[in-house]
């Protein structure tokens, strides 16, 4: 006789797996719907079917406050399940940077990237250049970028006004490095301009 | 009714603990990495908008809008600040009890909400950072939920030679291995996966990338060109070996093969890549998951389980003659 508390587990292991699959199912045919994968084009019909299932049990597209969505992201939040495991893929193609212009009274510029100390913390900050780089929304680019300046202005409050250029990165190839051409290309994709208000707390 | 059997003796496996050991201890150095390695960025991460690179309150943000109830920092600092500490003295307040919890949990005393609050700690730090977090981070979390949950006291642990205590059912320690083996096997299946569907794994671009683009280049460039004709089978190897991991892994003869060649890719991907919080924890929770002390799972699970048909009236005389001391 199993007691009710093996019983009890087993349903906790069933659907906590469960949700670690649909949250990298839902992750993996996202992928394959927006054409990132070597999977051929998916009709828009099958991909929203595939998207459905995972879609509906995971609930990204309930209201915020609806306590199923709550209870559920809360779960999977403090498990550490909310997110899949795509690392380094499906493919690494270019990168991004952020660089800013620091103009300083005598009129002398300097170009200073965001700056941590540790290793560690560089790899943060790469993740974080990326998550700018792939965002489609505006206004979010520029929240994140205005923050970043922002915190570099406070490390030179010496400087009048900060100039910010993101862009991506395209490295060499492996063929393209061994025929002598070790250069990173940027390619510039947004300026941005920032005022002294942005140093005092607030402004673009 | 004997499948039933044979599942619930897959899931209930009996087991020494001696995996939940190593996960603490393994657990306990991930997190004393993780503040040692943190040190000097700790106030830029998780300082405020004055004080951060990007502002706690927009990680906060993030993590309030999914649900209200997962912790965070803030939690934490405004509570500290009802006590008369800024933030800055909070945010150190955090990086010392997280290095005094690392080390406690690496000895092993008081396991329990040892482990519970550096879950607390580790999870407000990861979520308050927001964006700046990354998959070690997420690791972490999965790793120190599953230490939370599990039963204590292990056995290298001083809560169980100061408190004389044992786990009652190694049934359960089994169980919550078991869950963590399961969990892996998901991870490289899908880690495999997608990383089978990128043209960029079948013929080494991803590898080259992976091994030359800051910061991540620790490795001289030169180094990497000259080995460039191993990439692509580098690269496919990876691809195999995530994506047949939750297969091999369960079969006797490729077991510790497969366990040896995933911690020597982890192994790899920290000196190479210098992502060695990544790769820690995830050599951590293979050898928690899957590192056998020199016996067979199946054998294991054999010996402590026998089948119902095996307990003949001789060897339930053998018990009771034992076990009374006749």
């Amino acid at each position: 006789m199993i007691s009710f508390w093996y019983w009890a587990r087993i349903g906790w292991l069933f659907l906590h797996l469960l949700l670690v699959a649909l949250v990298c199912t839902y992750e993996t045919s996202w992928l394959v719907g927006k054409q990132l994968t070597i999977i051929p084009k998916v009709s828009a019909h099958f991909r929203n079917d595939v998207d459905k299932v995972p879609e509906t049990l995971t609930g990204p597209n309930l209201p915020p406050d609806n306590v199923f969505r709550q209870v559920l992201n809360t779960y999977t939040n403090i498990a550490g399940i909310e997110v899949g495991y795509g690392y380094f893929a499906p493919n690494i193609s270019e990168t991004h940077a952020l660089v800013f212009e620091l103009r300083y009274p005598d009129g002398h510029l300097e170009y200073e990237a965001p700056l941590v100390s540790s290793h560690d913390g560089q790899l943060r900050l790469t993740s974080l250049i990326e998550q700018i780089g792939r965002t489609q929304s505006d206004p979010w680019r520029n929240e994140l970028i205005r923050r970043l300046a922002r915190s570099t202005w406070q490390r030179q409050p010496q400087a009048l006004s900060i100039r910010g250029f993101f862009g991506a990165v395209t490295p060499p190839t492996l063929t393209a490095y061994k025929s002598g051409k070790n250069e990173h290309i940027f390619s510039c994709q947004y300026i941005y301009d920032f005022t002294l208000a942005l140093r005092k707390g607030g402004g673009r | 009714m004997r499948l039933r059997d044979n599942n619930f003796q897959f899931l209930f496996p009996a087991d020494s603990g001696r995996w939940l050991s190593f996960l603490r201890i393994g657990l306990g150095l991930q997190v004393l990495l993780y503040v040692l390695f943190l040190d000097r960025d700790w106030n830029l991460l998780f300082g405020g908008q004055h004080n951060g690179l990007l502002g706690r309150d927009l990680g906060d943000a993030m993590t309030f809008v999914q649900s209200p109830f997962i912790p965070r920092l803030a939690w934490i600092i405004s509570c500290l600040s009802k006590v008369g500490l800024n933030e800055n003295a909070a945010l150190a307040l955090v990086w010392w009890s997280l290095l005094v919890l690392g080390g406690l949990m690496l000895m092993g005393l008081f396991c329990r909400p040892v482990a519970v609050v550096t879950w607390f700690l580790q999870l407000a730090c990861a979520k308050s950072s927001g964006l700046l977090s990354y998959g070690a981070d997420n690791l972490t979390t999965i790793g120190l939920f599953y230490l939370m949950i599990a039963p204590f006291p292990d056995p290298w642990s001083i809560d169980r030679i100061l408190r004389k205590r044992t786990t009652n059912d190694p049934r359960l320690l089994g169980f919550h291995r078991r869950v963590l083996q399961l969990h892996l096997c998901l991870i490289y299946f899908f880690s495999g996966l997608t990383k089978c569907l990128g043209a960029g794994w079948w013929n080494g671009n991803n590898l080259w990338r992976s091994l030359t683009i800051p910061p991540f280049d620790v490795l001289p460039i030169h180094w990497v060109a000259t080995l460039g004709f191993v990439l692509p089978v580098t690269g496919i190897v990876i691809c195999l070996l995530e994506v047949t991991y939750p297969f091999l892994i369960w079969w006797q003869p490729s077991r510790k093969a497969m366990l040896f060649a995933i911690c020597a890719m982890h192994l790899g991907i920290a000196l190479l890549m210098g992502m060695v919080l990544f790769g820690a924890i995830m050599i951590i929770l293979n050898l928690a998951a899957f590192w056998l002390d020199g016996k067979s799972l199946t054998s294991e699970t054999a010996l402590a389980n026998p089948q119902p048909s095996q307990h003949t009236a001789e060897s339930l005389a053998a018990e009771k003659i034992a076990a009374e001391g006749i």
